[in-house]
């Protein structure tokens, strides 16, 4: 009984604003002296973190981020797609979910592509004619697509936690990256396509193609342009492990922003590099935390539990999928990303699976509804940003982004109950 | 005086941080760049580089907690006033403060266990050397946690 209660003032105190990490190891720290186990075994649980090889892709993917966050790409990739596509009906609309898939893809959704992309992009949008609401949702709603694409940090995450557990069928990394394409397709299409429907009676102004455009973008660019190709190929071709293609992008962007681009000042880099890693020691600490709570959890057979009270009540695959949607909707808008994954995974993974659902499937569900979570009123983390960075009260980025969270939400269903999206690719 | 001692401290904190990310880079790629020329590369090299990932991790948490970034659930500090939030934050803090402490201690104690124990991790490197940095930190993050119990919250807006 006490126990119970210890365990719900350790949640409270998390609401409450308790770092995240400190939440969950006082959590596996309690269990463990609930279980009899030495307190010393959460060393243990923590070094684990050094017997992890996918994990140092982690660090140097950030720094990657942070390093073409930093610099001037943002501008550089707006201006190739606008050359490419400006001249299509909805041109700039489906640039702006583009750009911001393939920056969140490599820079994790921090809430930068918000302030990267989307602070050229708003004014843009409506200088052609969309109204403003339309221009704040659409950037605001697009702070976190390209989750799904390669090679976003929550998905490796996932991936890591999902193989320690080994629970379902084997996969790779790579399949995860592989399974994330279709999805973030169907998600950009039906966003776009929204947007041309909504917009059909306002006259948007187009920019008219140009080949002499196309050339010089893409030539300002063409440091740059090889990035994506080489991580497609060195995930893909299995030439290089996950973690030598992070190394070898990480390197070849640093040596691109600083000393070609010039973009980044030299002093300046330390701090780049000390801010990249605080929040990589953040993310870390926490999953380490949880590594030592999941053990706990095993060992007093929670998920066994848990799964034989849910099929008690629910007897189908769909109920349950219906409720891990709205389950991991509410979850997305409360707790940050790496927070819920760490927690969350080990719990529902081993249901999903006995659902008969694939791990995969699984990855790719989770995080296209936490997707959702970033901007689900009223605490999701892209509104805050986005009032904060468009001086916009948050009440109207409420009503901006509810028209693309339906349609997302549209997506999400779709990836839930065809699982082809997810696992036909691999 | 002391705040001088504290600013050296924490430049060499910083300059650690940023010493451990490049090893691990330039670790990484020569390992490519060696086995693309024919070597073998290191066989402690992918030891070494996971445990540089700890280390850095734990060097980058010392960090969030000096400048209190810790990914939080930011829920209440919307709501409440700044009164509340202020004892909100003195009790999550001196909370986060004490379970440092205590894993912190026994983390001491394993250590201690390793070291009779003797062995090492990769080449001459001992193993209680590398997992030292956890009882370490710890400590450093409690400490610090102690600290911003005494000043004021934080909010997430100044960070973004």
């Amino acid at each position: 009984m006490s126990s119970t209660l210890s365990f719900i003032a350790i949640l409270l105190l998390a609401l409450a604003g308790t770092p995240v990490f400190i939440a969950i190891l006082a959590a596996a720290m309690l269990g463990f002296y609930l279980a009899d186990i030495p307190l010393e075994a959460i060393t243990v649980e923590i070094y684990r973190i050094a017997d992890t090889p996918m994990l140092i892709a982690l660090p140097l993917f950030t720094l990657t981020g942070y390093i073409l966050a930093e610099s001037k790409t943002s501008e550089r990739l707006v201006r190739v797609s606008q050359s490419l596509i400006g001249a299509a009906p909805g041109g700039l609309s489906v640039i702006a979910f583009i750009t911001c898939a393939f920056f969140t893809a490599f820079t994790g959704a921090s809430g930068v592509t918000i302030v990267a992309i989307g602070a050229l992009l708003y004014p843009a949008l409506q200088q052609v004619g969309y109204n403003e609401r339309f221009s704040l949702g659409l950037i605001t709603s697009s702070g976190s697509l390209g989750l799904l694409l390669a090679p976003s940090l929550p998905l490796i995450l996932y991936g890591i936690i999902a193989q320690q557990m080994n629970i379902g069928a084997p996969f790779t990394i790579q399949d995860l990256f592989l399974a994330g394409a279709l999805p973030a397709l169907l998600m950009v299409v039906l966003l776009s396509a929204y947007s041309l429907w909504s917009n059909r009676k306002q006259p948007i102004a187009r920019q008219p193609f140009s080949i002499h455009e196309v050339k010089a973008a893409l030539w300002e660019a063409k440091w740059e342009i090889p990035l994506p190709f080489f991580v497609l190929f060195g995930i893909y071709s299995g030439w290089f492990a996950i973690s030598e293609t992070a190394a070898v992008a990480t390197l070849y962007v640093a040596i691109v922003e600083i000393f070609i681009y010039r973009e980044i000042p030299l002093k300046n880099t330390p701090q780049l590099l000390q801010k990249s890693m605080t929040m990589v020691g953040g993310i870390i600490l926490i999953l380490a935390a949880s590594l030592a709570l999941t053990n706990v959890l095993v060992d007093a057979q929670i998920p066994n539990k848990l799964f034989s009270w849910m099929q008690q009540h629910i007897d189908n695959k769909i109920t349950f999928l219906i409720l891990l949607n709205l389950f991991l909707l509410v979850l997305g808008a409360f707790l940050d990303i790496f927070s819920a994954i760490v927690i969350m995974v080990p719990l529902i993974l081993p249901i999903a699976v006995s659902y008969g659902i694939h791990p995969v499937h699984l990855g790719i569900i989770f995080l296209a509804n936490m997707q959702i979570g970033y901007f689900t009123p009223p605490v999701g983390m892209n509104l805050f940003i986005a009032s904060y960075r468009f001086k916009k009260p948050i009440t109207e980025l409420y009503q901006a982004c509810i028209p693309f969270m339906l349609v997302l939400l549209f997506a999400v269903l779709l990836i839930t109950y065809i699982p082809q999206l997810s696992l036909a690719l691999l | 005086m002391f705040n001088k001692l504290l600013r050296i401290l924490h430049w060499l904190e910083d300059s650690l941080l940023v010493t451990l990310i490049i090893s691990m880079l330039l670790l990484s790629v020569g390992q490519i760049a060696l086995r693309n020329l024919g070597f073998s590369g290191f066989l402690w090299a992918e030891t070494a580089n996971r445990i540089l990932v700890l280390w850095l991790a734990m060097f980058g948490a010392m960090r969030a907690s000096r400048l209190q970034n810790h990914i939080a659930i930011d829920l209440l500090s919307h709501y409440t006033g700044p009164r509340l939030h202020r004892i909100i934050h003195v009790i999550t803090t001196l909370f986060a403060a004490t379970i440092c402490f205590i894993a912190a201690y026994y983390s001491w104690q394993f250590i201690q266990l390793e070291i009779e124990d003797g062995s090492n991790a990769f080449l001459k490197v001992p193993a209680w050397f590398c997992e030292a940095i956890i009882p370490f930190s710890l400590t450093v993050i409690a400490l610090r946690f102690l600290f911003h119990s005494t000043r004021p919250p934080v909010s997430h807006e100044q960070h973004a």
